[in-house]
C-alpha cells in the first residue's frame, strides 16, 4: 500500500515536471526565432511555407497582421496568445489514435505579427506513459527482492532460533554441557546465544560449585563429626569416672566451632553467589583497603618468622563492597600464611601490592601450578591435605571477585623458578578505566 | 538486670534464658513479635534480646516499633541471618550490636552485659580521659600508657586493646569483640590475628613486671582482672 501511495504521488510530480519542460523547450525555441526574426526577413527563416503532415514533430509559423503564413502551421483554428494545446484532426482521414493529433503550442506578439511554435503533444505523452511502466517494473522488482529477502532472512533466523530452543530445552532438561556455539557473532541474534551460552556456562559452574559442595561438606564434616562423638564418647567415660572434664569439653567446643566456621564460609559464598543486588557497592580505595589488611596481618606474619612486604602504586579507586573485599583480601593472606612458607626456610614471605587496579598477594611457597588453577577456585576442593583448611579460602575469592566483575588471575609468584603463587584480582577503575 | 528476650525457638530460648538467669538476670521470654512489641512498650527493660525471624511481627518490625515509640534501650538482634547486610539492616533499625548464630554463651553473655553497662553509664555523663585499672594507667588524650607510674611504648592497635580491655574491667572480653571494635571485621580470620597482638600486648605491660593482669580464658576470651 505504502509503495503504491507513493508511487502515485511520484508520478504526478513527474507528469508536471515533464509537462513543465516541454513548456520550457518550447519558449526556447520561441525566444531564439523572434530573435532571429529581428534580423532576417521571414522569407528566408520560414523557406518551406503551408501546412505540415500531421506526421511531423515539430513546427513554427509566423503569422503577419496582414494574413500571410510563413512556416507551417497543422490547423487552422484561431491561435491564442500563450501557451496552448491545439487538436488537429485532417479531414476524411481515418483518426486510430486521438492523441497522435494533439500539438503544444506557444505563441506571443513579435515585431510583424504572430509568431508561434509547437511540438506534437503524444511525444510528452509517450513519456508520461512510459512512466507507469517503469514504476511498476520497478515495484514489481522491489517486491520480490523484499519478499526473497525476506524469506531468506525469516528460514535462516527460523533455524537459528531453533538451535537456541534447543539449547534451552537441553539444559533445562539436565544437558549443562550443551551450547549454540555462535563462532563469528554478527548481529542480536547471535549476542543473545552468546548470553545463553554464557548463562549455561554460569548454571553449569555453579550446578559444578554445589555438587562439589555438597560432597565436599559430606567427606569434610565426616571426619570432625567422627571426632565429635569420639570426644562425647569420652567426656561421658570421664564424668562416669569422676575425672576433669574440661579437657574434653574444649576440644568438643573447638570441633563445633570449626564444623560452624566451614557453614558460616559455606553461607558466605553462597549469598555472594545469589548477587549483588542486595550488596552495598561504593567507591573503594585499593590502596587503604590493602593497609587495612596488611596491618592486621603484619604482626602475625612476623611472629611466624616470615615478612610481609606493602608495594601501593598511584591510588585506584574501584566499585565495590569494602567488607567484602576485606575478607576476600584476608583470605588470600591467610592461604599465603598456610600454603605460602619457602620451603627451605619455612617462613612466609609475603607481598601485598596494588598497581593500577589490580591487588595481588605474592607468597614465596611451591605456588599451585597452571593445571590446578580452576581446581583450586572450587569450593571444598584442597589442593594440599598435609595442610589445615577447609578448602573455602581461594573459593570466596573467586565468588567476591565474581560479584565485582573482576578478573581472577594466578600465576606464579617466581616465574623463572616456577614457584610461589601470585593472586592478582584485576577490576574495572571506579571511572570506568 | 531485666531483659526481654523473643526467640521463637523454645530450646534457644530457655537456654538463653538460663545463661541470663544464672547471670543475674530477669528474663521474659516470648515467642510472638506482636507480644514482645506490646511488653517493650509496657514496660521498661535493660535489654532487648531480639531474634530477626519471629511469628506474627519479625524482629526488625519489633525493634522498629520500640523506637518508634522512644524508647532507647538498648537491642541486640540475635540471628541466623548473619551476613554483613543483614547487620547493617539491624543496626540501621537501631540495634546497638548483632550476634549471628551459633554462638557460645559466653560470647553472647559478655556482649549483653556490655550493652547494659553503657546502657547504665548512661549518654549525658562525661567520658573518662584517664582509665585506670589497679597499677595501669591509660590517658586516653596523651595517647600514653603507664604501670606504676612507668611509661611504657605502646603502637595503636596494643593501645586501643588495652583501651576496650580496661573500660571492660573484670568482664569476658570475647575473640570476636576485639575482632569487631579494633579490625572492624565481621568475620573470624582462622590464623591467630588477636593472639599475636595479645600477646605482644602482654609482652609491654606483664612481661617486664613479672605477674599477670590479663587472664585467658580458652574459648570464651580475655578479663582484665580489677
Amino acid at each position: 500500500m505504502g509503495l503504491l501511495v507513493a508511487g502515485t504521488l511520484v508520478l504526478l510530480g513527474a507528469n508536471g515536471a515533464v509537462e513543465r519542460q516541454l513548456d520550457q523547450m518550447l519558449m526556447t525555441r520561441h525566444a531564439l526565432l523572434a530573435e532571429d526574426l529581428r534580423e532576417t526577413p521571414p522569407e528566408v527563416i520560414f523557406p518551406n511555407s503551408g501546412k505540415i503532415q500531421p506526421r511531423s514533430a515539430n513546427f513554427e509559423a509566423l503569422v503577419t497582421d496582414d494574413g500571410t503564413i510563413y512556416g507551417q502551421l497543422p490547423t487552422e483554428t484561431e491561435i491564442v496568445t500563450g501557451l496552448q494545446t491545439i487538436l488537429f484532426k485532417p479531414r476524411n482521414e481515418k483518426i486510430r489514435n486521438e492523441h497522435q493529433y494533439f500539438w503544444r503550442a506557444y505563441s506571443t506578439r513579435v515585431e510583424d505579427g504572430n509568431l508561434i511554435v509547437g511540438t506534437r503533444a503524444d511525444i510528452y505523452n509517450e513519456a508520461v506513459e512510459l512512466l507507469p511502466l517503469a514504476f511498476l517494473i520497478s515495484a514489481g522488482l522491489i517486491i520480490l527482492v523484499v519478499l526473497g529477502g525476506g524469506l531468506w532472512f525469516a528460514t535462516r533466523n527460523q533455524a537459528r532460533l531453533d538451535r537456541i530452543h534447543l539449547a534451552l530445552d537441553r539444559i533445562a532438561a539436565g544437558d549443562l554441557d550443551s551450547r549454540i556455539n555462535v563462532t563469528h557473532p554478527v548481529d542480536d541474534l547471535d549476542d543473545l546465544s552468546d548470553r545463553v551460552d554464557d548463562t549455561a556456562e554460569r548454571i553449569a559452574l555453579l550446578m559444578g560449585y554445589i555438587r562439589q559442595s555438597a560432597s565436599g561438606i559430606a567427606h569434610d564434616l565426616k571426619t570432625p563429626l567422627t571426632r565429635l562423638g569420639i570426644r562425647v564418647e569420652t567426656l561421658a567415660d570421664a564424668i562416669d569416672r569422676g575425672s576433669d572434664p574440661t579437657e574434653d569439653l574444649a576440644a568438643v567446643q573447638r570441633q563445633i566451632s570449626q564444623m560452624s566456621q566451614i557453614f558460616s564460609l559455606l553461607l558466605r559464598i553462597a549469598e555472594i553467589e545469589r548477587g549483588s543486588s542486595h550488596i552495598r557497592m561504593q567507591e573503594v580505595d585499593l590502596g587503604a583497603l590493602a593497609e587495612v589488611v596488611a596491618d592486621i596481618y603484619q604482626a602475625v606474619i612476623e611472629d611466624e618468622g616470615g615478612s610481609l612486604r606493602l608495594e601501593l602504586d598511584a591510588p585506584a579507586l574501584v566499585w565495590g563492597n569494602e567488607a567484602l573485599l576485606v575478607q576476600a583480601l584476608s583470605n588470600l593472606m591467610e592461604n599465603a600464611l598456610r600454603h605460602g612458607r619457602n620451603p627451605e626456610s619455612q617462613r612466609p614471605v609475603v607481598t601485598l601490592s596494588v598497581v593500577g587496579s589490580a591487588l595481588c598477594v605474592r607468597d614465596s611457597g611451591p605456588g599451585i601450578a597452571p593445571e590446578h588453577h580452576d581446581e583450586a577456585l572450587v569450593p571444598m576442593k584442597r589442593l594440599d591435605d598435609q595442610v589445615p583448611g577447609y578448602g573455602l579460602g581461594l573459593a570466596l575469592v573467586n565468588s567476591v571477585a565474581n560479584l565485582h566483575r573482576a578478573r581472577l588471575v594466578l600465576d606464579w609468584a617466581n616465574c623463572d623458578r616456577k614457584c610461589g603463587l601470585s593472586v592478582c584480582l584485576h577490576f574495572t577503575s571506579a571511572d570506568g578505566r | 538486670m531485666r531483659v526481654l528476650l523473643l526467640e521463637d525457638e523454645a530450646e534457644i530460648g530457655q537456654w538463653i534464658t538460663r545463661g541470663l538467669t544464672e547471670a543475674g538476670h530477669v528474663v521474659d521470654h516470648l515467642a510472638d513479635g506482636a507480644e514482645a512489641l506490646t511488653a517493650a512498650s509496657s514496660r521498661d527493660y535493660d535489654l532487648i534480646v531480639l531474634d530477626r525471624m519471629t511469628p506474627t511481627l519479625d524482629g526488625l518490625s519489633v525493634l522498629r516499633g520500640i523506637r518508634a515509640i522512644g524508647k532507647t534501650t538498648p537491642a541486640m538482634f540475635l540471628t541466623a541471618l548473619g551476613a554483613v547486610e543483614d547487620r547493617v539492616e539491624g543496626l540501621e533499625v537501631g540495634a546497638d550490636d548483632y550476634l549471628a548464630k551459633p554462638f557460645a554463651m559466653s560470647e553472647f553473655l559478655a556482649r549483653a552485659n556490655a550493652l547494659m553497662r553503657r546502657a547504665q553509664m548512661g549518654d549525658g555523663q562525661a567520658e573518662l580521659s584517664v582509665l585506670t585499672v589497679g597499677p595501669l594507667e591509660l590517658d586516653l588524650i596523651r595517647r600514653n600508657c603507664r604501670r606504676n607510674g612507668q611509661a611504657i611504648e605502646l603502637n595503636t592497635k596494643e593501645f586501643n586493646l588495652l583501651e576496650i580491655m580496661m573500660r571492660n574491667k573484670g568482664r569476658v572480653v570475647t575473640r570476636t569483640m576485639l575482632l569487631e571494635q579494633i579490625w572492624n571485621l565481621n568475620f573470624d580470620p582462622m590464623t591467630n590475628v588477636v593472639e599475636t597482638h595479645m600477646s605482644r600486648l602482654r609482652a609491654k605491660i606483664e612481661k617486664p613486671f613479672g605477674d599477670t593482669l590479663i587472664r585467658t580464658l580458652r574459648g570464651s576470651g580475655y578479663v582484665l582482672d580489677d
